[in-house]
């Protein structure tokens, strides 16, 4: 055993195929002439070379279809750029580089035809939907009175009955600065899918975790469910700009993650074109009972994907004329206090906050009711009727009410009957 | 030694538990059980016959080199390595066929080729469970007297599995016999994970003063992974099934198994 513990510190100082992939991907965004391709995982099965293995892990044939995606790129002129296993679609997905030969939408449409895929599709690039104020130090304390979400949804009251205590919340964003010290202890899973590089910490997914878990002992900000435990799934990145992408393939490896690892609720603070891997992600996650939430793209006609996707909870900070066919969640998202890098605070707008609200909310639902499904939870929820300035101010969901008709308990000072 | 006896399955005329007439005794020991070798013979053929390009359709296997080849808790190489392969056809909706060699020790103490034609049906719900049914066949064309079939059923989550399996004429031994494997990993790092197998086998019809009719086994160890490489370090124990005088005696045996498996 000491030999093979041995052997394995050996073999990690060996380059890897895996962590070569993070630079070919930072560059996959760039190129724009990158794909996916997807590759069937049979269901794990009885094999009598790995029976003692113990599992029905199926890691076994992976040499098999890197072979088939070889074949594949040989046959329609692709390079083999990267590749992950998605065991929550039974699918392997690899990243290949088109040739110049053929225009990327004929490319996918050939491969589309191909018995062997089970589907190719584009490269999609994703971005988050928020705007950032200059940073405020520690001095400028007293941020909790800035909080008007505390008054709007009555927080005080609500976190004497639940604070998403132990209820897991990825966080699918850019890097999360754990050392902040209102996110101290709150973020015990740290992923990276963006590249092979340690973990970076960003302003947009800091901000986001702040306003769904901050705790309440420091300083800075309380978040809306100071309990809930997030989970860091690194699947964007920070260009230079300040703006947040992210792109298909980080993003379905971070929500493959989630849901294998029993996320609760999903936090999708981005937006792009839809999506067909993340579609499937989404309907299997929403399957498990997952909660996914996603923030509304106002330039565009359908609000964008995710928030497009009939499972997703479709989060704006302003009234919203489009997508009459959904019900668009209004939460506070102009000017909202929130955690920033170094240990710091910004102002932040976007419908990006918006949707951490709605992440905590969700997260404060699901331990008041553990089993409650998705759909229940978007069909009992309250929406006020008010002007479009108070809308913007502090949303159009009946909190409290809300809260009461889905988990059965007051949670805000309620009338008696 | 004979196969039944490392396993210490005797047939039956050795132990006096009857279960038919002696025409039909041959019949059991000369013929398998037709729908099991159709079965098995399927997915022989399947795997041999359809075309690599089939739609989403997927070849895979592995060739490896152990150290022992021990066969739930028993060594069948006489502790000596041994070479394998196999051979897996996946379909797209979820039917599959394979076949293992092995080379292990004969009656006649002479290294022979074994080998397992497996098929069956497997597939995930959403819920992350996977589920399977399926057969083998077990071959040895040199010395056909152990050959025998079995019906498997399997579920899966995760890290953990539990599958049994059920022989209707085991080593032809004229004993029933079913067989739960346990199972369950833990990955340690990217790159290693820790297995536990627990098996239990129970020859029917059997009473509880035959120390022959149940058994176990046990397997602990480390799966190392570098690309299509796997080693394995596995410390493997067995106990119960011994035969001594005291029914209710266990003897216990153990054994380390090294191996190198290359997929592809």
């Amino acid at each position: 055993m000491a030999c093979l513990l041995a052997a394995t510190s050996a073999i990690a100082a060996m380059p890897n195929d895996d962590t070569t992939a993070p630079q070919q991907m930072q560059q996959a965004a760039v190129a724009e002439r990158q794909l996916l391709i997807m590759l069937r995982m049979p269901a794990p099965h009885y094999r009598p070379d790995v029976s003692y293995g113990g599992s029905y892990k199926n890691d076994i044939t992976k040499t098999a279809r890197r072979r088939l995606a070889e074949e594949l790129a040989g046959k329609y002129g692709l390079k083999v750029i990267d590749h992950w296993p998605m065991p929550a679609l039974n699918i392997n997905c690899y990243v290949m580089q088109a040739g110049e030969h053929i225009s990327l939408e004929q490319a996918i449409r050939q491969l589309n035809q191909d018995p062997q895929i089970e589907w190719a599709q584009p490269l999609n690039t994703f971005s988050a939907q928020s705007t950032t104020q200059p940073a405020l130090s520690p001095a400028d304390a007293g941020l909790q009175g800035m909080q008007l979400i505390q008054k709007y949804w009555q927080l005080n009251d609500v976190h004497k009955l639940a604070t998403g205590r132990n209820v897991l919340v990825a966080v699918v964003d850019s890097g999360i600065d754990t050392s902040h010290p209102d996110l101290q202890g709150q973020v015990p899973v740290r992923e990276n899918f963006v590249d092979g590089n340690p973990y970076l910490p960003e302003a947009h997914g800091t901000g986001v975790a702040g306003i769904i878990a901050a705790h309440p002992d420091s300083k800075g900000i309380t978040g809306v469910a100071p309990g809930a435990r997030l989970m860091a799934l690194r699947a964007c990145w920070q260009e230079k700009n300040g703006s947040t992408s992210c792109n298909s393939f980080t993003l379905g490896k971070a929500i493959n993650y989630a849901i294998l690892n029993h996320a609760q609720v999903i936090n999708l603070s981005l937006s792009g074109p839809d999506d067909p891997l993340l579609h499937k992600l989404i309907d299997l996650a929403n399957a498990r009972g997952i909660k996914v939430t996603g923030a509304v793209d106002s330039k565009k006609s359908d609000g964008g994907f995710p928030a497009s996707h009939p499972a997703v909870f479709a989060v704006s900070n302003q009234p919203e004329s489009g997508m009459p066919d959904k019900k668009i969640l209004i939460a506070p998202g102009i000017d909202i206090p929130t955690t920033a890098l170094h240990s710091r605070w910004n102002f932040v707008s976007g419908a990006s906050y918006s949707t951490a609200h709605i992440s905590g909310m969700m997260a404060l639902l699901s331990e008041l009711q553990p089993a409650i499904k998705p759909v229940k939870i978007r069909d009992g929820i309250i929406m006020r009727n008010r002007q479009d300035d108070d809308v913007r101010l502090s949303g159009n969901i009946d909190f409290c009410a809300s809260m009461k008709q889905l988990s059965g308990r007051c949670a805000c000072v309620c009338k008696k009957d | 030694m004979r196969l039944q006896e490392r396993l210490n399955v005797q047939p039956e005329r050795h132990h006096g538990i009857s279960t038919g007439t002696g025409s039909e005794l041959r019949r059991q020991l000369l013929i398998p059980r037709p729908w099991l070798f159709t079965l098995a013979t399927a997915s022989l053929v399947s795997l041999l016959c359809l075309p690599a390009g089939m739609a989403k359709a997927q070849t895979s296997g592995s060739v490896a080199i152990v150290s022992d080849y021990v066969y739930r808790g028993i060594s069948l190489t006489n502790d000596k390595p041994a070479l394998q392969f196999n051979l897996v056809y996946d379909a797209p909706q979820g039917w599959y066929g394979g076949l293992f060699a092995t080379q292990m020790a004969a009656s006649d103490n002479q290294t022979r080729i074994r080998y397992i034609a497996y098929g069956g049906y497997s597939q995930t719900l959403p819920s992350g469970l996977n589920w399977e049914l399926g057969a083998n066949q077990f071959l040895m064309p040199q010395d056909s007297s152990t050959n025998y079939s079995e019906v498997y059923a399997g579920l899966g989550f995760e890290r953990l599995s539990a599958k049994i399996h059920y022989s209707p004429n085991y080593l032809r031994a004229n004993n029933k016999n079913i067989y739960l494997d346990l199972g369950a990993t833990y990955p340690v790092t990217d790159m290693l994970d820790a297995f536990v197998h627990i098996g239990f086998s129970r020859l029917l019809p059997a009473t509880i003063y035959d120390n022959r009719a149940t058994r176990c086994d046990a397997m602990l160890g480390l799966n190392l992974h570098q690309a299509e490489w796997t080693l394995r370090l596995g410390r493997t124990v067995q106990c119960g099934n011994q035969k001594t005088a005291n029914p209710y005696a266990t003897a216990f045996q153990a054994a380390t198994v090294l191996s190198i498996i290359r997929a592809f």
